[in-house]
């Protein structure tokens, strides 16, 4: 198998369907729409419930609020958009528990394969693209478990609960797989993704982690 | 002399195993994979291109005779050895994150032999006369024989048949000729 190309993908309307226009997006199934990332300069940021579709990227930001219990999902799931200069909403993201329409959903992040892997391929999570440390406190500052990303695959079907748990994303260690078995050609695979914030977590003001897909080619 | 220029601006030129005196190996195979065939018919073997640029087409080529060793040649004039091995792999593992310019990028280099039982075939399948994969023999009483390239660090490892990388199985395995004893080494080419 030739080096397969890799597109990721969002979905930005409340409609549970699959990406039909694979590695270049637009409308998909159940009328939803898929968006291209720009992987140099969009980011995905996972913001407090005054945070609006479609606010401009370089204006105000509203950062999740810290509990003074337990723990919160993050209610809002949005991409930040460089090329549309917005913070373009991800509806579907995270769950029940947050604050928008996720739920037992299945069609919200995509990466699609144009070819073959040779292994199953993984979405893990890293300090920074150097892939190298996962002890950030987003992503729990040490134990995997205790990272604030959770995410589950949803490329076979949904997560089968409108609360779903998830996997703490840290590393290799605690990652998730996209499929079930290495790829026999193109396909989509699909995600789900939440931040769960503790109430013990300390504030922070800078992080450069990073999203990372894995996969094996030959 | 060799020219090491483009050896220098690879990010796996360092590597643990000691520095050699010389490079013996020609810089046109460094980072080449070959696979020696059983018998003496032509062709006795297949050479990829350099694999850090360019698809090393392993999976893609239907070999119509066993494997009687692989080999991998490194930059350092050092190459790994799998001989004897009852199937072979050969992949690359890739990242892409978020926030990375410039696409995916290489992590390692994985060479991989299943150690045979006692000399005797199991019933292991490639992928291409299995194309049902993972239609394997599994478990399989012995392990895979794996080296890890990647990170400045040639690393060996066995993992269980069926788990071999990230704790699941692998396509793209071809058979190998077995009956020698089996060989997993690395060496200073000459």
């Amino acid at each position: 198998m030739a080096k397969p190309n890799t597109t990721w993908l969002y979905n930005n309307t409340a409609n549970d369907g699959a990406n039909t226009g694979n590695a270049s997006g637009g409308a998909g199934g159940s009328d939803s729409n898929w968006v291209v990332l720009d992987l140099s300069n969009d980011k995905l940021m996972f913001l407090d419930s005054q945070q609006t579709d479609g606010d401009s990227r370089t204006g105000t930001k509203f950062p999740a609020i810290i509990p003074d219990a337990d723990s919160i999902e993050v209610p809002k799931t949005f991409v930040d958009d460089y090329s549309a200069e917005i913070f373009d909403q991800v509806p579907l993201a995270g769950t029940t528990n947050g604050g928008q329409s996720g739920g037992n959903t299945r069609y919200v992040f995509a990466i699609y394969f144009d070819g073959a892997t040779a292994g199953i391929p993984y979405l893990e999570a890293w300090n920074s693209n150097a892939h190298a440390a996962s002890d950030d406190d987003f992503l729990g500052g040490g134990p995997p478990a205790n990272s604030t990303l959770k995410a589950i695959a949803t490329t076979g079907a949904v997560p089968g609960s409108a609360t779903w748990a998830g996997t703490p994303l840290a590393g290799t260690g605690s990652r998730i797989s996209l499929d079930t078995a290495a790829l026999g050609g193109a396909k989509n695979l699909y995600f789900n993704i939440k931040q769960v914030i503790p109430s013990t977590f300390t504030p922070q003001s800078d992080s450069s982690i990073v999203l990372t897909l894995r996969y094996l080619y030959s | 002399m060799m020219n090491l220029a483009p050896l220098a601006a690879s990010p796996f030129h360092r590597f643990t195993a000691s520095p050699v005196e010389s490079f013996t190996v020609s810089p046109s195979l460094a980072w080449r994979l070959r696979a020696t065939f059983a018998g003496k018919l032509p062709p006795r073997s297949y050479m990829t291109p350099d694999v850090r640029r360019a698809n090393p087409g392993w999976d893609s080529e239907v070999f119509n005779r066993k494997i009687e060793q692989i080999e991998f040649f490194l930059p350092t004039g050092h190459k790994i050895i799998l001989s004897g091995m009852e199937a072979y792999n050969f992949f690359i593992e890739a990242t892409q994150a978020m926030s990375e310019r410039g696409g995916a990028r290489i992590e390692a280099f994985w060479l991989c032999g299943l150690l045979p039982v006692r000399g005797e075939a199991l019933g292991v399948k490639s992928d291409q006369e299995s194309p049902s994969f993972p239609s394997r023999l599994t478990p399989h009483p012995s392990p895979v024989e794996m080296w890890r390239i990647g990170q400045g660090k040639v690393i060996r490892q066995q993992k269980p048949w069926g788990r071999e990388w990230g704790g699941a199985p692998t396509r793209g395995w071809k058979l190998g000729q077995i009956g020698a004893l089996p060989v997993s080494t690395i060496l200073h080419a000459h």
